[in-house]
């Protein structure tokens, strides 16, 4: 390591940085003998100045491409600096790194030097020192290359945690309009291929007593916001599709960053769409901890999220039949649904109401928001009226009004009905 | 009103609960030793620790409380927040007097007491939680990995498995720089025992050791770091606000990224 190394690790790191996975999460091992651990919650280490978490070392081991992905920065015909890591030093990195606690483990990816086959072969090679010379026991997450062969990939999984092979961009006619190297069959084909063999390793371990690990922590993919002109509904019913048929552990949503030169066949931003982005976070973890359908979020009639309120609420503007729900007696999928209501809350509710009947005094205590949730429960916080006598179009004006606002109005809700109760006594 | 005066030990605390049931008489407030003597406490009762009451309450919470239950009182003990042994007293009291209801006792969150100890010992997990990924290791000329921290709550107890795993057989250092105590472990057998160290202030500079007390490639391999943390921003996405929300700035101080 020396003062070069400085050079290349900048290159290689911004060269790495619009892939968004930053997880270290989904397996619990002990160290073994050589330096390493890692924890079923992950750790995030740090936060880039962009507010995204820095868990892992994110990089390329080289960023020289043969490909052309318009989206690309990394592109053949990209005129940017291009380096490349010897295997030996950027094992000696990562571990120089892990111990003095910057980082959780690797995640390392590349651009498609000569073929996918020979990339994964270099990748694999620092995989390898890490894991049989070094006897590292932390995370690695290791990119597999579209269309690379089985053989390899089943390497991969021996050696890395997570193993991920990017979609980019949600549908195969516009990935090979931007994208005239890649199709969904090099994308798909390891993907299968890797839920086949968790698949065969869980039988395995039915019957044998010691079955190595294929790639413990389950895989993930990436697609790429707003380069194409997929509707959200589309790219959601793709992501449950992937939570179901490969088993995905996690679909991440990347913001399309415009990246140096301007290319017809690309879309003109003004700047990366995040609030959208981050919509479909939102959409996702209903999928994953929510108990929603895709097509409850968003469907033909309304095909892209609402950029204003975040999609639960959205769906709960939708469906006032739904409400209000009575917290003494919803089961924990309906507690789900209300705004303002998590899993953590919906849980300490379940537990808190097994020993005693929950008043509104209650709700804000365990962790209810009661701002958001007031229109939808009983009992009534604030003595507000729901939203089957408010109307969606009123609570989503109150739920979109500035805090202070939201507080003197409801205060006038509250004088409201208690001078309606007056004139009825 | 009666007080007791206990020594400001969990052990203390737990003696606390067993003269309570002993004397079937229970404080409306907890003294220290130190602690002026208080006008208005009618009477005091001073809470004598044998080896044999912690053990014998501690048993019996053993029984009544689910594991986490029970990690959540060394949870509240260690956030050392103000008021916290007199909660912990009402809980444990809590505990031993339910009736056998529907729900648990230790999940009864309508109860304020309760509901304030699974809070506070989220917030002490959290907070450690936080530390095995901001805690900071430089090497010494030794070959010791060394961490400073200074934590709100006295998390460090709750650090050791964790880093002691990621170690393997290197040694290192966890240094709580508030509380001016730290645990060192050696290297060469992994089974051996932890131990208490304290540094000599001035070995301490800003956020870290000395710097000639480190090792030699030291300060390159913290300039790779910085070099990659600032890499790794997009510059198009930049959100300062966003990032010091997840790392407040009272930790940049020994963060090596934060120069």
């Amino acid at each position: 390591m020396n003062s070069q190394t400085l050079a290349k690790l900048k290159i290689l790191a911004a060269a790495a940085k619009y892939d968004v996975s930053c997880s270290s999460s989904g397996v619990s091992r002990k160290g073994a003998g050589g330096p390493g651990n890692a924890c079923g919650w992950g750790i995030c280490h740090s936060f880039a100045a962009d507010g995204r978490c820095i868990s892992l070392l994110k990089i390329l081991l080289s960023n020289h491409c043969r490909y052309a992905c318009a989206y690309c920065v990394n592109r053949a015909d990209n005129d940017i600096p291009r380096a490349a890591f010897d295997s030996a030093e950027l094992a000696e990195l990562t571990l120089e790194f892990y111990r003095r606690n910057y980082i959780e483990g690797l995640f390392l990816s590349s651009g498609v030097v000569k073929s996918p086959d020979c990339t994964m072969e270099r990748m694999l090679r620092v995989l390898e020192l890490l894991r049989e010379k070094h006897r590292f026991s932390g995370y690695i997450h290791m990119k597999c290359i579209p269309g690379a062969s089985r053989e390899l990939v089943r390497r991969a999984g021996r050696y890395a945690d997570r193993l991920s092979v990017n979609i980019e961009i949600p549908s195969e006619a516009n990935l090979k309009r931007l994208a005239p190297d890649k199709d969904y069959s090099g994308v798909y084909a390891p993907m299968n291929f890797i839920r086949q063999e968790t698949e065969q390793r869980a039988e395995d371990r039915r019957k044998y007593a010691s079955v190595p690990d294929f790639a413990p922590a389950g895989q993930s993919t990436q697609v790429i916001i707003g380069a194409s002109d997929e509707r959200d509904k589309d790219i959601l019913r793709l992501s449950s599709l992937l939570y179901r048929g490969p088993r995905l552990k996690r679909v991440y949503y990347s913001a399309f960053v415009p990246v140096g030169g301007s290319d017809p066949r690309l879309p003109a931003l003004s700047a990366p769409p995040l609030r959208r982005e981050n919509r479909l976070y939102q959409a996702d973890w209903l999928l994953r901890f929510y108990h929603f359908e895709a097509h409850e979020i968003a469907d033909a009639e309304h095909p892209d999220l609402d950029l204003e309120v975040d999609p639960k609420i959205a769906w709960a503007l939708r469906h006032p039949e739904f409400f209000p729900l009575d917290v003494n007696r919803a089961d924990y999928p309906a507690l789900l649904r209300v705004p303002g209501i998590g899993p953590e809350s919906a849980r300490r509710i379940i537990y808190a109401r097994r020993c005693r009947r929950l008043g509104p005094e209650h709700l804000s205590r365990l962790g209810v928001l009661a701002g958001r949730a007031r229109f939808f429960i009983v009992p009534a916080l604030d003595r507000t009226p729901d939203i089957n006598r408010l109307g969606p179009g009123r609570v989503r004006a109150l739920l979109l009004a500035p805090p202070s606002a939201a507080k003197a109005s409801a205060r006038q809700l509250s004088l409201l009905r208690s001078s309606g109760n007056g004139l009825s006594a | 009103m009666r007080a007791f005066v206990y020594d400001r030990s969990f052990e203390g605390l737990l003696s606390a609960v067993f003269d309570a049931y002993a004397l079937k008489s229970f404080p409306e407030i907890l003294c220290g030793p130190a602690d002026p003597p208080l006008p208005e406490a009618r009477s005091a009762h001073r809470v004598e620790v044998t080896p044999e009451k912690p053990v014998r309450v501690f048993a019996a919470l053993a029984k009544k409380l689910s594991e986490r239950g029970l990690r959540n009182l060394i949870l509240v003990w260690l956030s050392e927040e103000k008021g916290s042994d007199f909660l912990l007293f009402r809980f444990i009291r809590k505990i031993f007097d339910a009736g056998s209801g529907r729900g648990l006792p230790e999940r009864d969150f309508g109860d304020p007491d309760v509901l304030a100890v699974e809070r506070l010992a989220r917030r002490v997990g959290r907070k450690a939680e936080r530390y095995a990924g901001f805690a900071r290791f430089q090497k010494t000329r030794q070959g010791v990995y060394v961490a400073l921290i200074e934590p709100e709550h006295n998390v460090l107890p709750l650090l050791l498995r964790h880093f002691g795993d990621r170690f393997g057989d290197r040694p290192w250092m966890l240094y709580d720089v508030g509380r001016g105590y730290g645990i060192m472990r050696d290297s060469g057998n992994r089974r051996e025992e932890f131990r208490e160290v304290f540094l000599d202030e001035r070995l301490i500079e800003g956020g870290g050791l000395r710097p000639d007390l480190l090792a030699e490639g030291e300060e390159l391999l913290q300039s790779l770091w910085r070099g990659y943390h600032e890499a790794a921003a997009v510059r198009e996405r930049l959100n300062p606000r966003l990032q010091r929300g997840f790392m407040p700035k009272k930790f940049w101080k020994y963060l090596t990224e934060f120069p």
